[in-house]
């Protein structure tokens, strides 16, 4: 459901898409100096702290750099409140329109009494949202939409949902009668599964409501029966051995090590003897060469909104699979860049 | 002092939030014209001779002093160490 802005919200998501385009230029500045300051990308450091701390050391003459830095982080700490004021400018019958959409079709939005948000979620201002997921009663519209495509879509327009059908095709799962997903958020990925196998019932949960009623609204568009539960991917309550495929997509960088492996192992129970798990998510470190990494996760945990990713990115997720009895386990980048990256096995037979 | 605040000082927040600002008014400003000069209103030389009326100046007052208090606040926040 596209709206129309207002012109106050309308000229500042145009603002943001300018930064972002003065930002770009501003990065090539930075490339020149780090070539003239004498950044050798071949003597970054393998641990990923000391190559940070060495890139900063390098660059830290660069105006440049600092110019970019002030500018990301302004983008960072305003695009949501700018996108927040934007999406309430446009008046009540706006929420009321929203309400009414994810009221409307087969979809089911399950919120089970006795539900707290766990730590590493409760509060955190992911990706910088303001408030975090649950900052503002219709934040899964604000960024699943009004942000993709008031701002994300006109700086770099790829299709997400051929990224997520990579992911969704990853396994050797032909016919999925059942999937279970593990943070659904706004649906994209939850698109991308019903995309590539159209008579699979899909469960999906997520700790945020907000973002549920924007994948639910996705999902009654197109007349899809997802049952979407508010809850946590280690503990969905959902039956034993009732799924042939369990899944996610960039939810392993969100959460502490400890509950990944709590995913896995949730994983596991879920799944039907035979059934195989799939995550995707960004390369761990050693997948890219080691300035793309930088770029990538620099300043992450702080600046980024990724207070987990840095951990993520240092863990051996094949590993952690393989010691959650998962057997036939594979770790490989699907598309350019090695993204997204996947992680993936089967349940064994009882047999085997 | 945080590794946010030294990515981006209060001096140049303010700058940036100023710029957002004044990049709304002058799309503001550009649409205004426009439609104006397509349905036969006022001249441009008319906006600029106008003196405001006591009411429209205590709206122009209200809605001054909510746009600094909103640009400004960096200036004064609590330091964050």
């Amino acid at each position: 459901m596209d709206i129309a802005l207002k012109q106050r919200g309308r000229a500042s998501m145009d603002y943001l898409v300018g930064m972002a385009v003065f930002m770009g230029a501003g990065r090539k500045t930075v490339e020149a100096d780090a070539v003239r300051l004498g950044l050798d990308p071949a003597a970054l450091p393998e641990d990923f702290a000391a190559r940070e701390a060495h890139y900063n050391r390098i660059m830290a003459p660069s105006a440049a750099l600092k110019g970019v830095e002030a500018i990301e982080e302004w983008m960072s700490a305003h695009h949501g409140v700018i996108a927040i004021e934007a999406f309430e400018e446009t008046g009540p019958e706006t929420a009321e329109a929203l309400e009414a959409a994810a009221a409307a079709g087969p979809s089911t939005l399950t919120l089970k009494d006795g539900f707290v948000a766990p730590d590493y979620w409760e509060g955190i201002e992911f990706h910088r949202t303001s408030g975090g997921w649950d900052g503002h009663p219709h934040m899964g519209y604000i960024h699943g939409e009004l942000i993709h495509r008031h701002l994300l879509n006109r700086i770099r327009p790829i299709d997400i949902f051929a990224q997520r059908r990579l992911a969704a095709g990853a396994t050797p799962v032909k016919d999925p009668s059942r999937i279970a997903e593990f943070g659904t958020a706004t649906g994209h990925y939850t698109t991308a599964l019903q995309q590539s196998y159209p008579g699979a019932e899909i469960w999906g949960c997520d700790p945020s409501v907000p973002a549920l009623k924007h994948a639910q609204r996705a999902a009654n568009r197109h007349g899809w029966a997802w049952k979407l539960l508010r809850a946590v991917g280690e503990d969905t309550g959902w039956p034993d051995a009732a799924f042939d495929l369990v899944t996610s997509y960039i939810i392993m960088h969100e959460a502490p090590v400890a509950i990944n492996r709590a995913h896995l192992n949730e994983a596991f129970r879920l799944l039907r003897p035979g059934g195989w798990f799939c995550f995707s998510d960004f390369a761990p470190l050693g997948a890219n060469d080691r300035m793309h990494e930088l770029k990538l996760f620099r300043g992450a945990a702080q600046a980024g909104g990724e207070p987990w990713a840095i951990d993520y990115i240092q863990t051996d997720m094949g590993e952690e699979a393989r010691r959650a009895g998962f057997v036939d386990v594979e770790a490989k980048g699907l598309g350019p860049n090695a993204y997204p990256f996947a992680v993936m096995g089967r349940k064994p037979e009882t047999a085997e | 002092m945080n590794i946010l605040t030294e990515r981006l000082s209060p001096q140049t927040e303010v700058i940036l939030n100023l710029t957002r600002e004044l990049w709304v008014m002058k799309d503001r400003m550009r649409t205004l014209e426009a439609l104006l000069a397509a349905g036969g209103g006022p001249s441009t030389e008319a906006v600029d001779g106008f003196t405001p009326p006591s009411d429209l100046q205590a709206q122009l007052d209200a809605a001054r002093d909510a746009y600094l208090r909103s640009v400004l606040a960096p200036l004064t926040r609590a330091s964050a160490d």
